[in-house]
């Protein structure tokens, strides 16, 4: 029991905090003052309350100001993180009522359950460290790390690592009898806490370990593979990844403003805006139940591990064979039938194995010296075909010499082929990060989605590799949200409930084409079109072939879905996609039939660095047009041209087809020797569906060019997407016959 | 400015364009090169003379005469190509002459003075007043705003085919 001027005291301090809780909104995080006089009084309660002999108040008191600190720092958002401390506060609040009632036993059950709840509250206070430890990561950037190849290296093979798990466990989620998947698993999880400990992660470290202790359970056989079991290592996968990738983004931006909070007992936090909080609340919570939920585990628990499992296997012929297969999946096509025989007799194999063997055959290379490789490989054909196409040489009558440059040229090609492989990945490694997030989306979305992948053994370079994913996610989400129906509606129109998705790739040519393929409803022509009335993209009268019309899905703005989910639906996203694709030097088309499906089509150059060109002139100017581009060249005939309106020789009739005639140097405004399409060479381009004939004076020749940046000076030029260096060392422009084809002055014609 | 003392020790690299001497810090110059062939870009400011191939690199050159409104004159064998480095990004300047590195001392460093209307003050950051002579301090991040460089067309609103 306590006496009056105690609780008088005690009434001044809550008061105070009850005005401060009550008025205290996000916005008020802003200013660091307000927040820190805020935790100056509940330090100040605290001390109080211990001086009263009330533990469990100052315990209480603390762990507030620890969750306001976290706020502060942004380790929680901003409108969860508040509520949670004002639900801790009003529990604070009634224990101090039944406090002063005299009710010393129910006001500490009160605090016991604030502080031990599970789901919301406090769990925080023994996990607090679970709840994404920034200063731990950044103490670590800063003060060893800087600079130390050790934490890159970490960072690179657990994010290997991680993506191999995810593979595996997806494989798993197929066979849960998959043994060598699950000590696959247990091993990924067991390097990462392995050297996260030894780095001093323990951040890392202890979600590692939590999910490694599960995984030994399943790998010595205690208990059975579940999906709940697969669900919390891919949760807590994710949050790893997750952890991963803020520490990545840490070290990128370094610039730690290093701010000190009030002058309280917070840790030194960065400011980096960029970085949300991993929020790694639910993998705990399915690990921990796991882990403590004992019935699940299978009855046979085994009391020793089952030695064969886990002892290791000598390598095997077969297994090295294997493991030159995966380092070398070109090379290694016709071993795989004969490997994948002879390893089915085998249970368990240690990775050990495969990991000695790959350290052998595999070596690390920073990307950019491979980049640098290409870069000079581009030069040395360019030299040597201007050291080829030098007068003086070219009028040697020396056979030997013209012999030795041939070969020189040769073995230039091939060295230049062969650098050009090193960058080429098979879009594998995409397209099973599609096949995770397409389990997430059809679980989202209610719906019933199969994934089916063709061709993932494709191989494409490596920058293809890093910049398709983010534009085949978003076209799988749309996918997922508009193109496929519900279970309901699929079986009303007598379709399997069960949608399909072909996730595909395969090589046409010198390009790549990659397919997303669904047997959904098909686009809405109707509402496209109306979209673009309603936007003003087109006028009624505009006569649009279908194709153009579903082309309008690429268009910034145009949605066709009804309503906006948390998937898609905003209307943003297929523009990006387009412009996404387009930086690749790539191409996307849509195919669409109403309650059939869609399909959109991807087609990408297999490298980007190098591509085939034709060279054109115009004057003085020499232009570049991508072969890609090009449908044919031709010296018009007099009864193929056909006058619009006033101007004359305004389009190119070619087997019934209407081509608008573009004058290019009246687009570009420069001199050129020829000025009418009489006496022209017309280069014909084609974009989409559409083709367009292009005026220059002479063709050159056709060459292989090194694409280069012309550099931020030269942003949104339009109708030119680089320069390159020409055989002659002058620079050539590479023409880009769609912004060309956007900033033409004829759009509609009609034909007099 | 502190840039030009601090980093740069007061050296300028200095060049004339007609009878004026003009100067820039001399970290931002990376080469001189002899005037070589460049090959026009469309669409682009009268003073964007073009591209050229510096060594497998295509850089921007623009002419300084044209970008300060004074009269074009055909190259000469003195003209050259300056070759700055600005925030990543290489640029060739056309200069008349190219004369050398000069130090200046600060006290003799005036920074951005009234000038006359005919020449714009945010390309200049000051003068240095030398025994003989006066030398114009360039501010090249307002010289090269890449802002300016490209003229595009105003056309009818895009559309997608």
């Amino acid at each position: 029991m306590m006496d009056a001027e105690q609780q008088n005291q005690i009434q001044i301090k809550r008061d105070a905090l009850n005005m401060d809780v009550m008025s205290l909104r996000p916005e008020h995080f802003q200013d660091l003052a307000h927040v820190g006089a805020i935790l100056t009084e509940l330090e100040e309660f605290a001390s109080l309350m211990d001086g009263f002999g009330q533990p469990q108040f100052s315990k209480i008191l603390k762990e507030l100001g620890h969750r306001l600190g976290q706020i502060v720092a942004e380790l929680s958002p901003y409108e969860s993180g508040l509520e949670e401390f004002q639900q801790i506060h009003e529990q604070f609040d009634n224990a101090l009522e039944l406090l002063y009632a005299g009710d010393q036993e129910d006001a500490e059950k009160i605090l016991i359950h604030a502080l031990d709840s599970k789901s919301t509250a406090l769990k925080n206070l023994e996990s607090q460290d679970h709840y994404s430890n920034y200063a731990e990561i950044i103490q670590h950037c800063t003060e060893e790390m800087k600079g130390d190849e050790t934490l890159a290296e970490f960072i690179g093979e657990t994010e290997e690592g991680l993506q191999k798990a995810e593979e595996t466990l997806l494989r798993l989620e197929e066979d849960f009898e998959d043994q060598k998947a699950i000590s696959s698993i247990f091993r990924v999880f067991h390097t990462i806490k392995g050297t996260a400990g030894f780095l001093g992660l323990s951040e890392l470290g202890s979600l590692a370990h939590r999910t490694e202790d599960l995984m030994v359970q399943v790998n010595e056989g205690e208990r059975e593979i579940t999906l709940e079991i697969l669900n919390a290592i891919l949760c807590a996968t994710d949050g790893l990844s997750k952890l991963i990738s803020q520490m990545k983004a840490m070290i990128a931006g370094m610039n730690s403003e290093v701010q000190l909070i009030g002058g309280h007992s917070l840790r030194y936090l960065p400011h980096i805006s960029e970085v949300e909080p991993v929020d790694l609340r639910e993998a705990y919570q399915l690990l921990d139940h796991l882990l403590s939920d004992e019935v699940s585990k299978s009855t046979q628990v085994s009391e020793n591990p089952t030695p064969e499992t886990i002892s290791a296997t000598p390598p095997t012929h077969s297994e090295e064979q294997k493991t030159l297969t995966e380092t070398h999946p070109e090379a290694g096509q016709n071993l795989t039938n004969t490997s994948k025989s002879s390893t089915t007799t085998e249970v368990a194999k240690t990775n050990e194995n495969v990991a000695a063997t790959q350290v052998m055959d595999m070596l690390k290379i920073p990307a950019f010296k491979l980049d640098e490789l290409s870069e000079f490989i581009g030069e040395m054909v360019v030299a040597l075909s201007v050291l080829s196409q030098n007068p003086t040489i070219a009028n040697l009558e020396d056979r030997e010499l013209h012999d030795r440059l041939d070969q020189l040229n040769k073995i230039t090609e091939q060295l230049r082929d062969r650098i050009l492989s090193i960058r080429m990945f098979p879009v594998k490694n995409v397209f099973s990060k599609l096949t995770r997030q397409m389990r997430d989306l059809s679980k989202k979305s209610g719906k019933q989605v199969k994934l089916t992948i063709q061709g993932d053994e494709t191989l494409v370079d490596k920058t293809i590799i890093d910049s398709i994913y983010a534009p085949l996610m978003h076209i799988m989400r749309n996918t997922v949200d508009h193109g496929i129906e519900t279970p309901e509606e699929r079986k009303a129109v007598g379709k399997p409930q069960e949608g399909t998705v072909q996730l595909s790739a395969h090589h046409l040519g010198d390009s790549i084409l990659i397919e997303v393929r669904d047997d959904g409803r098909g686009l809405d022509r109707q509402k496209l079109l109306s979209k673009a009335l309603e936007r003003g993209l087109i006028s009624e009268r505009e006569n649009l072939t279908d194709q153009q019309i579903f082309m309008f899905i690429f268009t910034s703005g145009v949605s066709t879905a009804k309503e906006v989910t948390d998937i898609s639906g905003r209307g943003v996203g297929m523009d990006v996609v387009k412009r996404e694709v387009e930086k690749l030097r790539g191409k996307i088309s849509v195919e669409t039939e109403t309650g059939k499906g869609t399909a959109f089509l991807i087609k990408l150059p297999l490298t980007t660095s190098i591509i085939e060109g034709l060279v054109v002139r115009l004057g003085e100017n020499r232009f570049v047009i991508p072969i890609l581009d090009v449908h044919l060249t031709l010296i018009p005939k007099k009864d193929q041209l056909y006058d619009v309106q006033d101007r004359e020789s305004e389009c190119l009739i070619l087997a019934g087809e209407v081509i608008p005639i573009m004058r290019l140097h009246e687009f570009f405004d420069v001199e050129a020797d020829v000025m009418v399409p009489e006496e022209a060479i017309i280069v014909v381009v084609k974009y989409g569906e559409k083709k367009y004939g292009l005026m220059v004076d002479e063709l050159l020749h056709r060459q292989q060019i090194v694409v280069k940046n012309l550099g931020e000076t030269f942003v949104n030029l339009p109708g030119i997407t680089g320069g390159t260096i020409l055989g002659d060392g002058r620079v050539g422009l590479i023409l880009d016959p769609e912004t060309l084809i956007h900033r033409s002055h004829n759009i509609n014609m009609t034909i007099n | 400015m502190n840039d030009l003392f601090e980093n740069s020790e007061g050296k300028l690299l200095t060049f004339l364009l007609g009878t004026q001497e003009y100067g820039i810090k001399i970290l931002e110059a990376r080469e001189v090169v002899g005037m070589m062939h460049i090959d026009p870009v469309p669409h682009t400011s009268d003073f964007m003379k073009g591209v050229i191939n510096l060594r497998g690199k295509i850089i921007p050159v623009i002419d300084l005469r044209t970008k300060f409104k004074m009269p074009e004159v055909p190259p000469t064998n003195e003209t050259c190509i300056i070759v700055v480095d600005f925030g990543n990004a290489f640029t060739g300047i056309i200069v008349d002459f190219l004369i050398g590195v000069t130090r200046i001392e600060e006290v003799s460093f005036e920074e951005t003075p009234q000038m006359s209307a005919n020449i714009r003050a945010e390309f200049i950051s000051g003068m240095a007043k030398l025994e003989d002579r006066v030398v114009i301090v360039l501010e090249l991040k307002n010289v090269l705003s890449a802002k300016a460089m490209v003229s595009i067309p105003t056309n009818q609103p895009e559309i997608a085919l």
